[in-house]
């Protein structure tokens, strides 16, 4: 492994990272615009009291008062929605690890070199790790920026690690579509898969969220299923830390997907 | 001096079965030999399983029977091994649209290693192909994408350059230096493994034709061997009509064949000597002759004699 495909991958991505980059940034810097104005905080947290706690809960808030503070929103419209906006980045990119490249024919030209099949696997997910914590550290600028500007008293190391905690949904992301693109080399049924698991992760995640999981028989496993019910925002302002189990589920998906995508692409034929 | 094997295989087959569809046998048992420092063609229609040849020998699919090795390795153990001396050329280039051809240049041979000896070679083939390389390869014309392709496969000077139709997209005069290249490239004991369906082409350059069709290998001969198809297709082009006294006349000579007039065109079939056929056209006043080459599909029939050659060729 000599990192070429690698740095490859950055040379490639880095204007894509970037635009992402920047859109969640102006997001939570949007955010900050809000918080600023209390008048505006406290009208949302009228809003919100009022839904029935279920609706709230379905959102992944389990205390709306949590929401009228500054950090509290940030994290509810900033993460939560940040989180479900660069699950689309995480599609897209999981795309180029494989299907793209193998769609085009570039991947005939690529594998033609003295390179190993793995290799293009592994290097290209650990280009997009640099990818999604640059991603993230966008966002986390755009928090900062609007603190300074703003001069809002924000505990920015728990933005910080709010915007850590996104990481490992999205690599899970794009480690699932690539293990998609590893079984499968048609572009449509591999975005098909990967979008349905996207949305049916978000939709179980959602649902789960508004029944009392004590009444309903295996909603609990079933909850555990989603990849949306491992990222908890809400947790690191509660408990001030990031909820690390959970952050290693999230990842041992994406290691065991990379691996597995590893074998199947090592065992098919390549189109084109 | 013996003569070194450089790709070999043996029972080669493969077989695509799409989902929900039949099952597809685009190689047949290939069993084959090119030795070094010998330009080897294969020659077959579209469909015939010149590419999926190719794949086969690049690891790039996997063979439902049989085995390849490419110097002595197994392809698929040693692909890693076999890619760094070969050079490979698809037959549809494509190549990342955003990046330049300089770009693309670079990053192949950071891959290969050795930088700076790949990257003067790639800037001197450059030269002779009169190839711009900072333009975009989106920029590019179907032409000059595949001098870059011929670039990326010959930069390293592999011992071994497999191309899938090299010289299509190419004008003639590139095809020229691109035959040229070829040859000096031999001359170097270089071995060089590529497939067409222009018979013209191998002609020129190749020194043994394996002949694919349906998936099977019909034939491996001398290129001598195999173009010395003893007839030509004749278009005589008179100022006036053809005269109807020279059909029955022609149709009735021995070496005549396929008689045909439009016009004041008359298309035949001449095996042999031209000396009978031009006493017969005597008494006209010939604006023109043409000889046509043997196409592929009177390769076939000449070699087979078969009708379902043509099935082959798709007539």
């Amino acid at each position: 492994m000599n990192g070429k495909i690698f740095i490859e991958q950055l040379k490639q991505s880095w204007l894509q990272a970037l635009y992402w980059g920047v859109g969640v940034g102006f997001l939570t810097f949007f955010m900050s615009i809000i918080v600023e104005d209390p008048q505006v905080l406290e009208g949302y947290s009228n809003l919100i009291e009022a839904f029935p706690p279920a609706i709230l809960s379905a959102f992944g808030v389990s205390d709306a008062a949590l929401l009228t503070t500054p950090e509290g929103f940030i994290v509810f419209a900033g993460f939560t929605y940040g989180s479900i906006i660069l699950s689309v980045f995480g599609v897209l990119a999981g795309l180029n690890i494989i299907n793209n490249d193998e769609d085009s024919g570039m991947m005939n030209i690529i594998l033609s070199l003295p390179t190993p099949r793995w290799q293009v696997i592994v290097e290209r997910f650990l280009a997009y790790v640099v990818i999604v914590f640059v991603i993230s550290m966008l966002l986390f600028g755009g928090i900062v920026l609007g603190t300074i500007i703003f001069n809002l008293e924000i505990d920015l190391m728990l933005m910080f690690m709010g915007s850590i905690n996104m990481m490992p949904i999205i690599l899970s992301i794009i480690a699932v579509t690539a293990l998609f693109s590893a079984l499968f080399s048609n572009k449509l049924i591999v975005t098909g898969l990967s979008a349905a698991f996207v949305l049916s992760s978000y939709v179980i995640n959602t649902l789960i969220g508004a029944i009392n999981v004590d009444e309903v028989p295996f909603a609990n496993i079933i909850g555990n299923l989603s990849i949306y019910n491992y990222v908890d925002s809400e947790g690191i302002i509660i408990n001030r830390a990031i909820n690390i189990p959970n952050m290693s589920i999230l990842l041992l998906v994406a290691v065991v997907a990379i691996g597995i995508s590893v074998y199947a692409f090592e065992n098919r034929d390549i189109s084109g | 001096m013996a003569t070194q094997s450089v790709i070999s295989t043996n029972n080669l087959s493969k077989v695509y079965t799409p989902r929900g569809q039949q099952s597809t046998r685009a190689l047949d048992n290939l069993s084959l030999n090119v030795t070094q420092g010998e330009i080897f063609g294969f020659l077959g229609p579209n469909g015939a399983g010149k590419t999926t040849t190719i794949r086969l020998l690049l690891d790039l699919i996997r063979p439902t029977s049989g085995s390849a090795t490419i110097f002595g390795k197994d392809v698929r153990e040693n692909s890693v091994d076999i890619h760094n001396q070969i050079g490979f050329l698809p037959g549809e280039l494509s190549l990342w649209k955003n990046r330049t051809a300089k770009q693309v240049i670079h990053y192949v041979a950071s891959i290969r290693g050795n930088e700076s000896a790949q990257k003067k070679e790639a800037q001197q083939l450059a030269d002779r192909l009169k190839f711009d390389m900072t333009k975009k390869v989106s920029d590019y014309s179907t032409g000059n994408k595949r001098k870059l392709g011929i670039i990326l496969a010959m930069m390293h000077t592999p011992n071994l350059l497999i191309l899938d139709e090299p010289t299509s997209g190419l004008d003639p005069l590139m095809q020229q230096t691109f035959n040229q290249m070829m040859n000096e490239y031999k001359a170097k004991g270089h071995t060089v493994f590529l497939s067409s369906h222009v018979l013209s082409e191998v002609q020129q350059i190749c020194d043994r034709v394996g002949i694919l069709r349906d998936g099977e290998l019909k034939a491996v001969e001398n290129v001598e061997t195999l173009t010395h198809v003893d007839f030509h297709h004749v278009t005589v082009t008179l100022r006036d009509a053809v005269p109807q006294a020279w059909l029955p006349r022609l149709e009735a000579m021995d070496n005549i064949s396929d008689v045909r007039v439009e016009g004041n065109k008359l298309r035949l079939k001449l095996n042999g000597d031209f000396d009978p056929l031009m006493r017969a056209l005597n008494d006209g006043y010939v604006v023109e002759l043409r000889m046509e080459e043997p196409t592929l599909e009177d390769i076939f029939l000449a070699f087979y004699d078969n009708e379902s050659a043509k099935k082959a060729v798709g007539v």
